[in-house]
């Protein structure tokens, strides 16, 4: 608007104004003419004349109020209780903070908290009175102690505490470019120093980085954590939480307000300063609070209290993972660059903050001990035990102990790829109940916590080892099940006996493992409807036992009741749906329908993408099933494809490289060696073992994947000395972790006696052949499409070694238990009727 | 900022009535001053309680610092005109700094013990960031508008006042003053009145 049409409007609006309305427009017509530009200004005035709120005035008061309120803050009080006041320190919402000197009964150097006015000083100074005694048990480095408290000459309260030179946690660790690890350490000295007081029975209530106060000393930083007490002094007597919601009068920062706190809750307990530490660990990871600050600043109470009950954060990898201006700067105060910077915060430190910062304060770590733990634990490379929201991180760390049944490469038969799915899925599953188990583990009795964990500690998948006497304590544990120890209990001992089953069928112990699921799935379904999802929960266990005993038959149906049973519970994606799918594709895989499995598969895969926007585990497994499915088919190229995705997709999930990583590799070089590619297979395939190698104990029975791999490279480019070497390896890891019949063992016998029939040691080969089928027999009463292999190639060892009888014996006996176990279509028994034949014909 | 003494003062409101163009930025400090000064003596006298009555804090400034004014000084008309676009640069600066502040991210507890809740603070800032802006804006459209405002919001003026510190009517006054309310109510987009004019809220100096 130029300053003509503006006099023009003022002049037109004042001769208007007085006007009645009903003449107004008459008049604007009639001045203004064809001016829409004008009228409309003159309207717009006419519709602001006499507005109800003098908008400047009150605007200038309230700046007057503001400013004079700073002002009279900053005024520099002479003297203080029976403190000389030297200077100012700062200003924070509480108050002002001054430098003052202490003249008795000791000469030294405060700070002086004064409050704000607005509160009942005496009330106050009540409850530091009260708090005093358990204060002055604090004695910890890293805690400033607050020594005094009174009230000024005008009445207000005010505390006397150590003073701190130092800057707040954030600033010292920006303005020092502190990189993630020097963070951590800083951030473990503070859990230190507030387990102290934790431990003295003093919980902060006001974490938050300006009350976490950092200076340089002797080179070093060191963290103070200062005003223990005073937030608590400061909460009215008896709190009302409706009005405290109502008033908002919640004390806290909303940015690291627990939300019990902030709803005015009255019973207050360290689990509150967990949330604290949280989100400031969150806040020295990726630079942004959990909740932004520039939106809760801009809420009223209830949106306020809203968020901060209900909105859960983002992971932090999120936060710097964005392009911009200030990711980057975020990420260059931690010496990184964003990418970087969220490759090292996705997973373990994603799930160790957003742990602490669960709404629930049963779901938090429950101690300051335990959180910093798994910090620690995840220092060292170790797993830790904070976990995802979803099963991503346990399904990883369950999938990495995976069998890879890899593809031999001798050109006659197909090894069932697909059987490291059928593994993984176990391994997915168990994990998926764990958020349910661990809800039962907080209602059950102390003994069945204790007794989980105990069971627990035996898988390998978990973190646990093989131990005899693990074992010998689970064999306890079934038989007291047996004898009805958990009898009154029967979702409790439903879930024992699942946990049980899963830690035998991490250990490969599918036999064993079966009769628990199905015992366990007899509990859950005479509980009724209302255990729907458990009862699906202990199917689906069920099935993949089957499936791992190669009763694939039997499997099948099961694992379409759960499916069926997941539509019927919620409509459209969801985790389960997705997960029941692919159990459903595996089976369908191993029984060789292998359109059906891939078209469930693929449609697995495409809900787990609209479920994870981004890089998952659960991607990367679906993708990985369609790739041995693709490989199955003989479609190398696709399977390349799909394995490659799966590799870069672990590969930004877990830079550093992890077992799943490695079987990724092992599974692409796999892909390559089938399309001949030989020379580029290799490397992969000693990157595998080199991998396998670096992050799993060396007698795990998985670095025999590595081996395996390494070998069918080897194999391919005519190395078969060395690659009979490296099989051998892979045999005896097998050996040593089974100690018995194995259909590990069974497998590695396979492989090796490949290898020797391509070498013309047919002899050898007949023998290793010989040893895995009687195995086989002994672990699949009812058949196994392993067996079926070894049959049809022990029938070309007898041919080879000119014993025609025994050969057609042999093949026969694999075409029969192919006919029974397989579909017409399936591969392997394919293969099996042609050598039937050519033995058939050979006589 | 070392306290101003009488001769500051005078200084100051001497050069203002010689008519410098950089008086308002040499009494500012002197508005600024008093008003600190102010604001501390009370706040040292107040009880808890006590809530500070800006409206009568600024008149006392202004009495404090009219009384000072040297002998043989124009008048009042002057300091106020001056006096007025110090008090209103002080305010800016304020806005400003608390608006900086805020985007700084500094740690203040926004939600406080007073039960005054983060955002009604932020609010105010933009609020008060809007008015400085509008009225910058009005300066430029109209100048004796402008001057209207600024002496009726910044100093408490009665209309009779302003008219003799900017030597217009009476009459003037008060149609500058309606229309630009109308105005700024439309700039900062407050609700429409209903016609009526409502009683200035102002306090008797």
């Amino acid at each position: 608007m130029n300053a003509a049409l503006h006099r023009r409007a003022k002049e037109l609006f004042l001769d208007a104004c007085d006007l009645p309305p009903e003449e107004r427009a008459g008049f604007l017509a009639q001045r203004c003419g064809e001016d829409a530009e004008l009228r409309s200004a003159v309207e717009r005035l006419l519709a602001h004349d006499g507005a109800p709120s003098v908008v400047a005035e009150r605007v200038v008061h309230e700046q007057l109020a503001s400013l004079l309120d700073e002002e009279g803050a900053r005024a520099l009080p002479a003297e203080i209780g029976r403190y000389r006041v030297l200077g100012l320190l700062g200003e924070g919402g509480f108050g002002t903070v001054y430098e003052a000197e202490q003249l008795e009964p000791v000469r030294r150097v405060v700070a002086l908290k004064v409050l704000k006015p607005g509160m009942d000083s005496r009330q106050v100074l009540a409850r530091f009175a009260a708090e005093r005694q358990t204060l002055a048990l604090m004695s910890h480095p890293c805690i400033a102690t607050v020594l005094d408290a009174g009230i000024t000459a005008d009445g207000r309260p005010f505390f006397a505490m150590e003073r701190v030179l130092g800057v707040p946690l954030g600033r010292y660790c920006d303005e020092q470019q502190l990189d993630l690890a020097s963070r951590l350490q800083l951030f473990l000295r503070i859990c230190g120093a507030v387990l102290h007081a934790h431990q003295k029975g003093i919980v902060h209530r006001d974490l938050k980085p300006s009350n976490l106060l950092v200076a340089t000393v002797d080179g070093s930083p060191l963290p103070k954590v200062i005003d223990f007490g005073i937030a608590k002094a400061l909460q009215p007597l008896e709190p009302d939480a409706d009005i405290t919601r109502e008033r908002g009068l919640f004390l806290g920062t909303p940015e690291y307000v627990s939300p019990e706190q902030a709803a005015g809750e009255l019973d207050i307990d360290t689990r509150s300063d967990i949330y604290s530490l949280g989100a400031v660990l969150y806040e020295l990871l990726a630079g942004t609070t959990p909740l932004e600050r520039e939106t809760t600043r801009q809420l009223g109470l209830p949106a306020l209290l809203l968020r901060i009950q209900s909105e859960v954060p983002p992971r932090p990898s999120l936060r710097v993972a964005e392009e911009s201006e200030r990711a980057l700067a975020i990420a260059r105060a931690r010496r990184t660059d964003p990418q970087s910077l969220a490759r090292a915060l996705r997973g373990d430190l994603d799930w160790i903050a957003l742990k602490a910062l669960a709404k629930e304060r049963a779901e938090r770590y429950q101690t300051v001990s335990a959180l910093a733990e798994d910090l620690e634990r995840y220092r060292r490379g170790e797993p830790v035990l904070a976990r995802a929201p979803s099963f991503a991180y346990r399904s990883a760390r369950f999938a990495r102990r995976n069998r890879a049944a890899l593809l031999a490469a001798a050109a006659m038969l197909v090894l069932l790829l697909g059987g490291i799915v059928g593994t993984s899925l176990g391994l997915v599953r168990a994990l998926r109940s764990q958020g349910a188990a661990e809800e039962a583990q907080r209602r059950a009795e102390t003994f069945s916590e204790i007794l989980l964990r105990a069971l627990a500690s035996g898988d390998p998948l978990e973190g646990g080892s093989v131990d005899r006497r693990v074992s010998e304590v689970m064999q306890q544990v079934v038989a007291e099940l047996d004898a009805g120890a958990l009898r009154q209990h029967p979702a409790t001992e439903a879930e024992v006996q699942m946990r049980v089953a899963r830690t035998l069928l991490g250990n490969d112990h599918p036999a064993e493992g079966l009769p628990l699921a199905e015992r366990a799935l007899a509990l859950y379904t005479a509980s009724g409807p209302e255990r729907a999802s458990d009862t699906a929960r202990a199917r689906s266990l069920v099935a993949i036992h089957l499936d791992r005993l190669g009763r694939t038959s039997e499997a099948e149906p099961l694992f379409r009741a759960v499916l069926d049973a997941r539509r019927a519970q919620q409509d459209g994606d969801h985790p389960e749906l997705a997960y029941a799918l692919r159990g459903l594709g595996v089976v369908l895989q191993h029984r060789g329908r292998l359109d059906e499995a891939e078209a469930h598969y693929r449609e697995a895969l495409a809900m787990e993408r609209r479920l994870h926007p981004e890089d998952h585990a659960e991607i990367a497994s679906a993708l990985n099933n369609l790739g041995s499915l693709l490989q199955s088919k003989g479609r190398s190229a696709e399977a390349e494809a799909s394995f490659r995705e799966v590799l870069e997709m672990r590969r930004r999930l877990r830079p550093e490289g992890d077992p799943l990583t490695a079987r990724a590799l092992a599974n692409l070089a796999q892909s390559l060696l089938a399309q001949r590619r030989t020379a580029e297979a290799e490397p992969l395939a000693q990157e595998a073992l080199e991998m396998f190698r670096r992050t799993l104990p060396t007698d795990h029975a998985d670095l025999a994947i590595g081996w395996t791999s390494v070998a069918f490279a080897q194999q391919a480019s005519g190395r078969a000395a060395e690659a009979e070497a490296a099989l051998r390896e892979a045999l005896a890891l097998y050996r040593r972790n089974a100690a018995g019949d194995h259909h590990q063992v069974a497998g590695a016998l396979a492989n090796l006696a490949d290898l020797l029939l391509g070498s013309r040691r047919d002899e050898d080969a007949e023998a290793l052949l010989g040893e895995a089928l009687a195995m086989l027999e002994r672990l699949f009463p009812q058949g196994h499409p392993l067996a079926v292999r070894c049959g049809a190639n022990r029938a070309v060892a007898l041919l080879r070694t000119s014993r025609p009888e025994e050969a057609l014996e042999a093949a026969q006996r694999a075409a029969e238990l192919g006919r029974a176990i397989l579909e017409p279509t399936h591969g392997l028994r394919v293969q099996t009727e042609k050598i039937l034949a050519q033995v058939q014909s050979a006589r | 900022m070392s306290p101003l003494t009488p001769e500051d003062i005078t200084r100051a409101l001497e050069r203002a009535a010689e008519g410098h163009g950089s008086a308002a930025s040499e009494l500012l400090p002197v508005v600024y001053e008093e008003l600190r000064r102010l604001a501390r003596s009370h706040m040292r006298r107040a009880a808890p309680e006590h809530t500070l009555q800006a409206t009568a804090l600024v008149h006392e400034a202004y009495l404090k610092l009219v009384r000072s004014a040297p002998e043989g000084w124009q008048g009042r008309a002057h300091f106020f005109a001056v006096a007025a676009t110090a008090m209103r640069q002080v305010l800016a600066n304020h806005a400003r700094e608390a608006q900086a502040a805020k985007r700084g991210g500094s740690e203040r507890l926004r939600v406080t013990l007073s039960g005054e809740i983060a955002d009604e603070r932020a609010g105010r800032d933009f609020d008060a960031l809007s008015l400085h802006e509008a009225l910058a804006k009005l300066a430029e459209l109209d100048p004796q508008q402008y001057r209207v405002v600024e002496l009726r919001t910044f100093t408490g003026l009665s209309v009779e006042e302003v008219a003799e510190v900017l030597s217009i009517s009476t009459a003037t006054v008060k149609r500058e003053w309606r229309a630009a309310r109308a105005w700024l109510a439309a700039e900062l987009g407050e609700p429409g009145g209903d016609g009526a004019e409502p009683p200035a809220p102002r306090t008797e100096a």
